[in-house]
């Protein structure tokens, strides 16, 4: 019985001898050069599709764990990591749902143009994919935003997200923001923006400055059509003098009479009367624009938390 | 219904092979890999233990059915003990019928708590999305017994006609087809060939189209509407009837 025990013992030891030798040799000569091992799970995505025999959720989840392994693996050796967008296109392809993958691949690829490109191809594909996901173009509005410096795209993008359920609160606000400083006068979108980021604002403080600046959105979107109606009755009446004058023949020798300028109009009124807008708005708190018969300029009324009013040069738009 | 009696001694024959063993082997296995992985991975460990759990059911059961279903039969006939069942008073399509009833609350039984095991790896990783998650795993596990259960009815068919070892490689066969059946139809477009195009759409509508039972996926993203869900039952159940039915008629013309 004994002499069994030692024997087995023995033979144990032996075996993982000489299964240690073995692994002394495996290091020693390394079968798979380091450049090698990097393309590993190198297939095609299709192709991994196909050997997944319907479990492509789990293969997806493998290439998931693979791929921020051999990242962080790259990073720590200083090396490119050339394959990176091979794997995210791999485990989207098994698993498109996979929205997190997107934004990690937009993480980590958007640091070269290349990268960018790729980057921006995953994510559309993504967005295409799964169009209820509003965390896409929203991650798609900062690469564009942060690595692309395309402000208006990067609005486009947030505009996008915005629009779609349970987005960030903020995406609207920054839409709005990125339309204001490309001077992208769309005061449609822009008030759009604003309401729909007081609607989804996750407190109170955000939906109160939301609200300021959709009021404030409003108002110089309302200032700007008055003002612009204004300079359209001048330029109508104008006209209309100058046609009557000329229609009036000067005496021989006699130079034409010179046409009167045109003042602005006495009351707003006059603009509806004239037929240059339909009627006169009222600011978003129901109260009448102030007009100035003298310049010519429509001003808001102060508002509650500070006194407002537009500064000249935002009426040269 | 002779066959309810034979179906519980299948069942109790599947206990007694300890095959409920797989259960606590499945359980320990969830629960090391979650834990496992939720280190490993960068965010979504919740998606990949759902992934995981929702594949090891599905795979061990496979497993399972190829070992057990296509045994089924044989161990009868090798044991010699269908010759004191058949002089009974118990038709042929009883036994088959039986056999695989037998073998469904087996698969059940192992399913249901495969599926208790997995909601409490879930639960202890992701405890506040749990009851959010439950009703979409609910029907993934609803199509993975569905997909069992076929895979069944094509064990049991195999094992009517060849040897354990033949019904296990086509068994086996069937399931890597079955979720390659869409792709088998794109091979055959793709060929240009319009007579391999033909027969390609033929194998299509004969061989069980498990990926109709495979929504994992869209059930997990968007969900699957009563339709696919209810379209997804009635295809599964009414291949299982069919093969059983052909089962059947080769058992009768079999000769002891």
């Amino acid at each position: 019985m004994w002499g069994k025990v030692v024997l087995t013992a023995l033979l144990c030891l032996f075996t993982i001898g000489t299964h240690a030798m073995h692994r002394e040799t495996i290091t020693a000569i390394p079968k798979v050069r380091p450049d090698q091992g990097d393309g590993a799970l190198l297939l095609p995505p299709t192709m991994t599709q196909i050997m997944a025999l319907g479990h492509d959720s789990l293969m997806a989840d493998f290439f998931w764990l693979y791929t921020i392994q051999y990242y962080g693996d790259q990073m720590l050796k200083e090396r490119d990591p050339v394959h990176l967008y091979h794997y995210f296109d791999t485990l989207t392809t098994l698993d498109p749902d996979f929205e997190y993958a997107y934004i990690f691949a937009s993480f980590v690829l958007s640091g070269t143009p290349e990268g960018r490109a790729q980057s921006i191809q995953l994510l559309n594909r993504g967005i295409r994919l799964n169009p209820q996901a509003w965390i896409l173009p929203y991650q798609l509005g900062f690469v564009y935003y942060i690595f692309e410096k395309n402000n208006l795209a990067a609005a486009e993008q947030f505009a996008k997200a915005s629009k779609l359920p349970n987005a960030a609160s903020n995406a609207a606000r920054l839409a709005a923001k990125l339309y204001e400083r490309e001077g992208v006068d769309d005061c449609a979108i822009t008030k759009d923006l604003w309401a729909e980021a007081a609607k989804s604002a996750s407190d109170k403080d955000t939906a109160v400055r939301a609200q300021k600046y959709y009021i404030e959105t409003t108002i110089r979107c309302d200032l700007l059509d008055l003002n612009r109606a204004v300079k359209t009755y001048i330029s109508q009446q104008q006209t209309a003098r100058k046609q009557a004058a000329a229609k009036v023949k000067p005496a021989p020798g006699a130079s034409p009479p010179p046409v009167a300028v045109v003042r602005p109009p006495a009351n707003p009124q006059t603009l509806v009367n004239a037929g240059v807008i339909s009627g006169i708005p009222a600011d978003p708190l129901r109260r009448a624009y102030r007009y100035d018969a003298r310049s010519g300029q429509f001003k808001a009324e102060t508002l509650p938390w500070q006194p407002y009013e537009l500064k000249p040069e935002q009426f040269a738009r | 219904m002779k066959a309810i009696p034979l179906a519980f001694n299948t069942l109790k024959e599947a206990i007694r092979d300890k095959i409920l063993y797989v259960i606590l082997v499945f359980a320990l296995l969830m629960l090391m890999s979650s834990i496992l992985l939720s280190t490993l991975s960068l965010s979504s460990q919740d998606k990949i233990v759902m992934d995981l759990g929702l594949s090891a059911i599905s795979i061990f059961g496979v497993i399972i059915t190829v070992f057990l279903g296509t045994n089924l039969l044989h161990k009868e006939i090798d044991k010699k003990t269908v010759f004191l069942l058949l002089p009974k008073p118990i038709s042929r399509s009883d036994f088959i019928l039986g056999k695989y009833i037998g073998m469904c609350l087996t698969q059940l039984i192992i399913t249901l708590a495969m599926g208790l095991a997995f909601y409490g790896v879930l639960a202890f990783v992701a405890p506040t999305e749990v009851s959010g998650l439950f009703g979409g795993t609910a029907q993934a596990l609803i199509l993975i017994y569905l997909e069992l259960m076929v895979l069944n009815a094509v064990a049991v068919f195999f094992s009517t006609f060849a040897t354990p070892i033949m019904s296990a490689v086509f068994t086996i066969a069937t399931y890597v087809i079955g979720h390659l059946s869409n792709d088998v139809i794109s091979f055959g477009k793709l060929s240009g060939n319009p007579a391999l195009a033909k027969l390609t759409e033929g194998l299509f509508y004969v061989l069980p189209d498990l990926e109709r039972m495979n929504l994992k996926n869209q059930i997990m993203a968007t969900g699957a509407s009563s339709e696919v869900m209810l379209g997804s039952i009635g295809y599964g159940l009414l291949y299982a009837a069919s093969l059983l039915v052909l089962s059947i008629l080769i058992f009768d013309g079999r000769e002891f």
